[in-house]
């Protein structure tokens, strides 16, 4: 994981901790998925927008 | 120049009926520019579903692909009818390749939706999406019948069928269109109230030379709708629901992936089959102009592989290569992608430009980016 992109967008030096994604359980689920992600070897790709899957 | 490395399709977009029961005015297959529609058989034949699925089941072949994705849309799909559907259904099945995994759904105004439908797709496990915007007020404004009777109280009808105990596993979630008319949250808790495992907020398409609808109302207004929504959702205790263009969004601040074309500008790797039987790119083209997602090729004639090489799928899976000079410069291109690949369209100079909604995208992107970052900053850095 990494946080270059909030960095690039908000604040190139700041020092941000990994570890505030557990304090909103939104950003636990994105930061669960993109582990599993990584573990399985999953490649995401671009879906379908006009459905929900 | 090389060419980017093209991907699989590994989403395939069934249209099994061409005709809808709603005359949504800002439907993007009927009140556009593309009138293909009138030209398509009304349902998709056994014939067409049947080598469609061959296709399909060939290309994951060919591609040792462990898990697809069958979305049945239309039109409105229901329209096809019950038969229609299951032999759809049961083709697909049956031409996968063993030890594949095939997630079907199916997108639906909910107007049709009844018990006997809900059995079938209970059957064989197809997950129901439902398109409503709101409460009556939103819905109506938009989703109505030709002669502009309110489709509200059978998507409500439809919906209370689907949460029972029984239906709910089925039920994949909500689409929603943007309407500025709306107020932003009253919008999100009726839409939530059903408890849908995802919703999704969708911007109106519009590109360059059709631009969106009150534009007049701010320089990014849909930011301007969206902002409050987000807040809310993301500073919530619990999450029961899913929010697919904020998800989206969030894991590429984080450094994964967006699994949505809407934002992140990755390859798109999915397909449409018409009911005729032609192979197409994605439907929202429809919205730049007649024949936009066109191919001329059909599943009884070409491969997906053969498909993939057509101009119009290279340059959909270019991704953040086929991007205007603009996009590459800015820094929030490593979150947007440029944005919806239709909303770039410009009469006469195509599609490289910058997304329509550039404004929007830019405000909601920073909007999140600064509500992770005020809760990334480790304390010594924190003000105040």
């Amino acid at each position: 994981m990494t946080l270059e992109r909030i960095r690039q967008l908000c604040d190139p030096s700041a020092d941000l901790d990994p570890d505030g994604l557990a304090n909103r359980p939104v950003l636990r689920r994105a930061l669960l998925r993109i582990r599993r992600e990584a573990a399985q070897g999953e490649e995401t790709f671009a879906g379908f927008s006009n459905h929900i899957f | 120049m090389q060419r980017p490395k093209q991907v699989p399709f590994r989403e395939f977009v069934l249209k099994v009926a061409s005709r809808c029961n709603l005359a949504c005015d800002y439907c993007y297959v009927y009140a556009g520019p593309d009138q293909t529609w009138r030209f398509q058989p009304t349902a998709m034949s056994p014939a067409i579903a049947e080598a469609a699925a061959r296709r399909i089941g060939e290309h994951t072949r060919a591609h040792g692909l462990s898990r697809v994705r069958v979305g049945l849309h239309g039109g409105e799909p229901l329209l096809a009818g019950l038969a229609t559907l299951e032999n759809v259904i049961t083709s697909v099945h049956a031409a996968m390749p063993r030890g594949t995994r095939t997630d079907l759904t199916v997108q639906t105004n909910g107007v049709l939706l009844d018990e006997r439908f809900l059995r079938l797709f209970a059957r064989h496990q197809v997950r129901i999406g439902i398109s409503l915007d709101g409460g009556r007020q939103a819905n109506d404004r938009h989703r109505v019948r030709a002669d502009g009777r309110s489709s509200f109280a059978d998507v409500t009808r439809a919906l209370s069928l689907l949460t029972t105990e029984r239906y709910r596993p089925l039920f994949a979630g909500i689409l929603c269109t943007i309407d500025l008319a709306d107020d932003p949250l009253d919008t999100y808790w009726a839409l939530a109230g059903y408890c849908p495992p995802t919703l999704d907020f969708l911007l109106p398409h519009a590109n360059w030379s059709q631009p969106p609808r009150s534009r007049d109302s701010g320089d990014a207004p849909y930011a301007d709708w969206l902002i409050p929504i987000f807040d809310k959702w993301y500073m919530a205790s619990t999450s029961k629901t899913r929010i697919r263009l904020f998800d989206e969004t969030l894991q590429l601040m984080l450094g994964g992936n967006s699994a949505i074309e809407v934002i992140g500008g990755g390859p798109t790797a999915f397909a449409v089959v018409q009911t005729d039987g032609e192979i197409e790119a994605v439907d929202s083209l429809k919205s730049a102009y007649h024949g936009a997602p066109s191919t001329g090729m059909s599943v009884f004639t070409h491969s997906y592989d053969e498909a993939l090489q057509h101009p119009v799928f290279t340059s959909l899976q270019s991704g953040r290569e086929a991007l205007c000079a603009t996009c590459t410069s800015c820094p929030v291109v490593a979150v947007c992608g440029g944005g919806q690949y239709a909303h770039r369209y410009r009469a006469g100079h195509g599609f490289g430009h910058p997304s329509v909604y550039c404004a929007d995208l830019s405000r909601l992107i920073g909007h999140i980016a600064g509500r992770v970052y005020s809760d990334l900053r480790r304390p010594e850095t924190r003000s105040g």
